[in-house]
């Protein structure tokens, strides 16, 4: 059994190291190709400290103003509150505008009833241009139902960032975080050593001519 | 014919002697061990502290007790790193002030209130155990003070009641009729809800009869085999490891005391999931670490039912991670799969806790076994190295330690026996091996894949041609770069993070230590390479007996204890006798002198660099000491450096098989002191 293994990896020993280096090679490049998404969240205001809530009636907006730093934010995650209410064509409509707001860099929305009361709700900036750098983000509300939803705010005032209520700024701010996405290659270490250790295993396959002759000499 | 009924005649002995073995343990837990309860018998006591409040006389005072250096240390450090959080994130850094620490003279003390309950028996009463029930918001240490006739009886014993238990058990076995309890709070002392009670009852312990049994037969297995020492000594190195490795696993029960084993459970817990990880309330106190210890079988029991019932997966806390186990956390994954086991299989916490460190144990034993099994010399110091404490205490915690050694070790011995072959070339597929077990061994301590360069030192005959064998060197070479850059900087490509704290190397250094700094240390040594050289060979020769033949890097339980110096002498009695002579049989294959002056010099390299890199991650940036480094490192160039004093001139004139049976009777005489005096004694009387 054991020689009939040894047998085996002789005979095909260059065949598999070959087709360990390829597939590493390949692997590197499709992970380059094709990196996964990760997500990044940085908790930028979400302590407790004295909350409370900003009201989003029909035709107010609330402006939240902040600094993403050298990366492109993919999205912000705030706390909405629906006020115990249930609703069925409600929405909390989100726009993204540069630092002074001449900008218009894309906007969504949220439909309430997907989501649960107070829930952290994610409100990804998909499909918007380069969010990066000094931006400002409007939240405003439509629907039919008489309650208004709110954002939820607390006390702490950050560095760079400043929330305002239909044109007041509030002593405090939105509890937010801001969601990166980063681009991974989860197992090119892996393959790079992995061709490595492959192109080193490779220089000690014997020649078929050598091969033969230590055969005959053993 | 006869033949069959030698070998039938053999089982029956065979079969009868471990029955001998049983009864005989089964005889001793009863009328030894439970000698007092037999012969002593008493009714067990209680004082319901709620009911007989007017009887009650409590003496209260408030003590200073000075802080220890470490507790100083530890205060500091908190400071320290808060601070740098601070500046991580941006904030202003603003200190909290402990108000128990009062500073009396010029000495920091804690302020504690003690508080004495004095409690008569009214007879001569056996006190096996003590049972305390307090419903405590902190933790709380008590002091027993046994008296008859008015006088002090003995010495005082100490013990601790963890708030989350809310009760303690403490170990007696003494007589008295008056006990004075004083309990050391943080606050000041209410009885409500104390029940204090004394008890002599009988109890089979059954940890304490496999210890017996295991114990027994280790002895008998020594005396009555015949030839496996010799031809298998790889099945008797997978025996014994399985027996004093199981008996610390199972004495040690769900006690964190190995180094940093709440971290080590963490990625052993978190790789034991795919990308959606529930954190039981039971994993998030191990993982945090304040999960209470315990230092009686009762605690052990009530442990036991705290843990499960705070083990509900349906409550449990979410969380995510990558798709793929990350490079440096795949040492862990026999310890991962032990726990996913257990978790399928719906086995209380504790048994899978226990479970997850023999997934460890299990790995080590059989990798270990294999590089017994294929080395062609010096099988012995891998069985030796493999049966000390500290290397089997390791493989039986959360830790990564042992699939490192044991890693290594394959990958070195499959190294020297192609050393030893000096005429065949070179198969594909053992240089395969050999790098996959030095890859694979250091993923998680990067420092040892230097050991990887020793393939660099095989003869070219080895290969086919001289610029085969030179390439190879090469890619060796990248190899070793490439997974030592990862010490300075994780590959971002691996770990899937790109945080900023990750690719900023400015805060890079270890957070547990005071003032490390990886850049600027760097920096330091190379402003002052002749003062850092100086700190270097100073460090190495002033811990060279300690760490190479000494208790620290064999004889250490870590925070279990440390084996009385006097075993030193028997590990180095071990060490240096297995490496210096030779049996006939071990005489076969000559090591030259070139390649023990290569091993000696990758030792001291080896040295060299595990002190280096302390200094760079762990030490006061321009510190003239080197803190945190542990005889265990040493461990893995530890048995190439055995073969430095391997030589066929010092002649032993015994049987391969009588020298092999007095080593694993001193290992086996070590193992048993230890498991009894470390861990059963200790933890679950």
């Amino acid at each position: 059994m054991k020689d009939k293994i040894i047998l085996l990896f002789e005979k095909y020993g260059k065949l598999f190291v070959l087709l360990c280096i390829a597939i590493a090679i390949i692997g590197i490049i499709a992970s380059y190709l094709f990196p996964n998404e990760s997500f990044d969240s940085s908790d930028i205001n979400i302590e407790e400290n004295a909350d409370f809530k900003i009201p989003l009636t029909q035709g107010s907006v609330v402006e939240y103003n902040c600094n993403t730093g050298k990366r492109p934010m993919a999205g912000i995650q705030v706390f909405i509150s629906k006020e115990g209410a249930e609703f069925s064509d409600g929405k909390v409509h989100y726009e993204v505008y540069n630092k002074d707001g001449s900008v218009h860099l894309g906007s969504g929305e949220q439909l309430l009833k997907d989501i649960a009361d107070g829930q952290f709700v994610y409100l990804p900036f998909k499909g918007m241009k380069e969010c990066m750098g000094d931006i400002k983000i409007k939240f405003f509300y439509t629907g039919s139902e008489s309650i208004a939803p709110a954002l939820i705010a607390n006390q702490d005032e950050i560095e760079e960032v400043s929330t305002i209520a239909d044109g007041t700024r509030i002593k405090g701010n939105i509890k937010a975080s801001y969601i990166y996405i980063n681009e991974t290659h989860p197992l090119v270490f892996d393959l790079k050593i992995m061709l490595a250790v492959f192109m080193t295993v490779f220089f000690t396959l014997e020649s078929k001519k050598k091969q033969k002759a230590n055969e005959a000499y053993e | 014919m006869k033949h069959m009924n030698r070998k039938n005649n053999s089982w029956i002995t065979n079969g009868l002697i471990i029955l001998g073995i049983v009864l005989f343990s089964f005889l001793i837990e009863c009328f030894g061990f439970n000698w007092h309860s037999v012969f002593r018998a008493n009714d067990p006591q209680v004082f319901d502290f709620d009911k007989n409040k007017e009887d009650i006389h409590l003496d209260t005072e408030e003590i200073l007790v000075p802080l220890t250096e470490e507790q100083i240390e530890e205060i500091e450090l908190n400071i320290e790193n808060a601070k740098l959080l601070a500046k991580v994130n941006g904030e202003e850094y603003v200190e909290t002030i402990d108000p128990t620490l009062i500073d009396n003279d010029g000495v920091l003390c804690r302020k504690i209130y003690s508080t004495s309950i004095t409690l008569d028996i009214s007879k001569d009463y056996y006190i096996k155990k003590v049972l305390v029930t307090y419903p405590s918001e902190d933790d709380l240490g008590y002091e027993i003070v046994l008296m008859k006739d008015g006088k002090q009886k003995g010495d005082t014993f100490y013990d601790s009641l963890n708030y989350r238990l809310q009760k303690s058990a403490t170990n007696i076995n003494q007589s008295a009729d008056q006990m004075i309890v004083t309990f050391k709070t943080k606050g000041e002392f209410s009885t409500a809800g104390l029940m204090i009670s004394i008890n002599n009852g009988f109890r089979i312990n059954y940890l304490r009869i496999l210890f017996l049994i295991g114990g027994i037969f280790a002895i008998a297995f020594v005396i009555r085999s015949k030839q496996l020492f010799q031809r298998r000594l790889e099945l008797v190195f997978v025996i014994f490891s399985l027996i004093f490795g199981g008996f610390i696993i199972l004495f040690n029960g769900t006690n964190q005391l190995s180094w940093d084993e709440y971290v080590h459970f963490d990625n052993a817990y978190r790789a034991s999931f795919g990308q959606t990880i529930q954190y039981t309330e039971a994993a998030i106190q191990m993982k945090g670490n304040v999960t209470p210890s315990f230092d009686t079988i009762e605690e052990r029991e009530w442990l036991e039912d705290y843990t499960q019932e705070r083990n509900d997966y349906s409550v449990a806390d979410i969380k995510h991670q990558q798709r793929f186990v990350q490079y440096n956390v795949r040492a862990y994954l026999p310890q991962s799969v032990m726990l996913a086991f257990a978790r399928i299989l719906g086995l209380p916490f504790s048994i899978g806790y226990m479970l997850g460190k023999l997934g460890n144990l299990l790995f080590y034993t059989l990798v270990m076994a294999i590089a017994i099994r294929l080395s062609k010399i010096g099988k012995i110091y891998i069985a030796m190295i493999g049966l000390l404490p500290t290397p089997l205490f390791l493989a039986t915690a959360y830790a990564y330690d042992a699939v490192v050694t044991a890693f290594v070790f394959l990958g070195f011995v499959l190294w020297l026996n192609e050393i030893l072959d000096k005429e065949k070339k070179m198969k594909w597929y053992t240089a395969l091996a050999i790098i996959l077990c030095f890859v694979i061994g250091t993923w998680s301590k990067v420092i040892y894949i230097v050991m990887m360069l020793l393939l660099c030192f095989l003869p070219k005959e080895k290969f086919d041609s001289k610029w085969k064998s030179a390439l190879f060197r090469v890619g060796i070479v990248v190899i070793v770069g490439m997974l030592l850059i990862t010490i300075y900087k994780s590959p971002i490509e691996a770990t899937g993070a790109t945080a900023e704290l990750q690719k900023s190397t400015e805060f890079l250094g270890d957070k547990r230590a005071s003032g490390a700094n990886f850049e600027k240390q760097i920096k330091h040594i190379f402003k002052e390479p002749f003062v850092y050289t100086k700190v270097l060979l100073r460090s190495l020769k002033n811990s060279a007996f300690d760490y190479i033949l000494g208790t620290s890097t064999w004889l250490l339980y870590a925070y279990v204890g440390r084996f009385p110096t006097v075993f030193a002498v028997l590990s180095s009695l071990l060490l240096v006798g297995g490496s210096l002579f030779q049996t006939k049989e071990d005489r076969q294959y000559k090591l030259d002198a070139r390649w023990r002056i290569l091993l000696g010099i990758m030792a001291f390299g080896m040295a060299s660099l595990v002190w280096t890199g302390l200094y760079i991650t762990f030490t006061k940036v321009g510190a003239n000491y080197i803190s945190g480094v542990q005889g265990r490192y040493y461990i893995p160039f530890l048995l190439p450096l055995m073969f430095v004093f391997k030589n066929n001139k010092c002649k032993l004139n015994i049987s391969t098989q009588n020298f092999y049976k007095i080593i694993f009777s001193i290992l086996i005489f070590i193992n048993l002191y230890g498991t009894y005096v470390f861990f059963l004694k200790p933890h679950c009387f």
